[in-house]
């Protein structure tokens, strides 16, 4: 571009503003004012709905879909003695508890101070579900933090924790004497979640026929 | 675990810094002989943070040998199998099928449909099988049902409005225009193509 050019193009640029016409008189009457402030607000509000919702949600924990259905039937080696079996039947009449659990599950120690306390309360009977795990390591590890369990299971294959759908550990099932599942605690048990939620529901259980 | 530190050297990190700040702070620490230290620091909190993260979740199980063989199958059977693996979700890394999850729940399912597919059950009984028990989550394609409705067509709902609002604004804009810019007179327009034309 030469410099004559340039020098027309700026001239224009200069005058140019000076040419235009003024701003247009406000023609929008005041309900289409007020919506243009109210819209962009209603749409923020709505937005901010929907953020502070999913601030509590977890996207991990999975709504079983087993809840009030019959808890799955296993029979299962018992971890300390292995020559003998427990099945869900023989727990019947009873309300209890499935802790699925394993050694090499970090959450699940987290959550054994817990789970012994219970049990010494011996309100309601546990059944430890030791899920994809060696039982020597299994027995190890009770040895060493405490055993709560009233009878354990070993599920070495996890093929029996697909029928409860299991995804990860910790997880405690609540059994009704009925033999249904009443509620699914995924993660670790802690202090509020056993006496706000488990206790009084294992309490009403336990009232119930 | 263990793990093997390797501090890349000097040169390479200060050749290629990432922003004017860390071209500071790469120069300052070469200047008083602590960037290794820095460097060494900074990847002791990144391994700490990582394994707190990696801690704080439910973990997936240890691998233990299982005891139910692989029997051999077809090749159209392990092709159907594939394609089956990629149409359900492993329930750990939730955003991967279970033929690509590495975990070792996934590995227990891909075991299971593979058993239940050898056993003569069809695709549609395998999905059931898995949904009765994990949900409907467990299908890598939502469902269409009343809850998933908003997933399905929420976006074509947004793009429609979007494109309302879009069409609704450039129609004010236009007759805004319309009505104030005065039309170029012919020896306005020339002059103008004169310009632009260059």
């Amino acid at each position: 571009m030469d410099d004559a050019k340039i020098a027309e193009v700026s001239s224009v640029a200069a005058s140019g503003p000076q040419q235009l016409p003024a701003p247009l008189p406000a023609k929008s009457n005041g309900l289409q004012k007020a919506w243009r402030y109210f819209l962009p607000l209603a749409i923020f509000v709505g937005l901010l709905g929907f953020l502070y919702k999913g601030l509590s949600l977890d996207p991990r924990e999975l709504k079983s879909v087993l809840i009030n259905k019959p808890v799955p039937e296993f029979t299962l080696p018992q971890l300390h003695q292995p020559n003998k079996t427990l099945s869900a039947s023989e727990m019947k009449g009873q309300v209890w508890l499935l802790n699925v659990w394993g050694s090499w599950c970090v959450s699940c120690r987290y959550e054994h101070p817990v789970l012994n306390e219970l049990a010494k309360q011996s309100v309601v009977p546990i059944v430890g579900f030791s899920w994809k795990d060696r039982p020597e390591d299994a027995t190890e590890w009770l040895k060493k933090f405490g055993d709560p369990y009233t009878l354990s299971v070993s599920d070495i294959d996890g093929r029996a924790a697909i029928n409860f759908g299991v995804y990860g550990a910790p997880e405690t099932f609540v059994i009704d004497k009925a033999g249904m599942i009443r509620y699914k605690h995924t993660g670790p048990i802690d202090e509020k979640a056993l006496n706000e939620i488990l206790l009084p529901l294992i309490h009403d259980l336990q009232k119930a026929g | 675990m263990s793990l093997q530190l390797k501090v890349p050297s000097n040169k390479w990190l200060v050749s290629a810094p990432v922003g004017r700040f860390e071209a500071k702070v790469a120069d300052d620490a070469r200047q008083n002989g602590s960037f290794n230290i820095i460097f060494m620091t900074l990847f002791t909190v990144m391994i700490c943070i990582w394994s707190i993260h990696s801690s704080a979740e439910p973990s997936g199980p240890a691998p233990v040998v299982s005891g139910v063989a692989f029997a051999p199958t077809t090749p159209e059977m392990e092709a159907r199998l594939k394609k089956l693996e990629t149409e359900l979700r492993c329930l750990v890394c939730q955003n991967q099928t279970l033929a690509e999850s590495p975990s070792g729940l996934a590995g227990d399912l891909r075991r299971e449909v593979r058993i239940l597919a050898v056993s003569g059950k069809t695709d549609e009984e395998i999905k059931t099988f898995l949904q009765v028990r994990y949900g409907d989550f467990v299908l890598y394609k939502p469902l269409v049902t009343t809850k998933t409705y908003l997933l399905w067509f929420g976006p074509f709902v947004l793009l429609f409005g979007g494109g309302m609002v879009l069409w609704w604004f450039a129609r004010s804009r236009r007759a805004k225009l319309e009505s104030v810019a005065p039309s170029l007179s012919a020896e306005d327009a020339k002059r103008a193509m004169d310009l632009l034309g260059g």
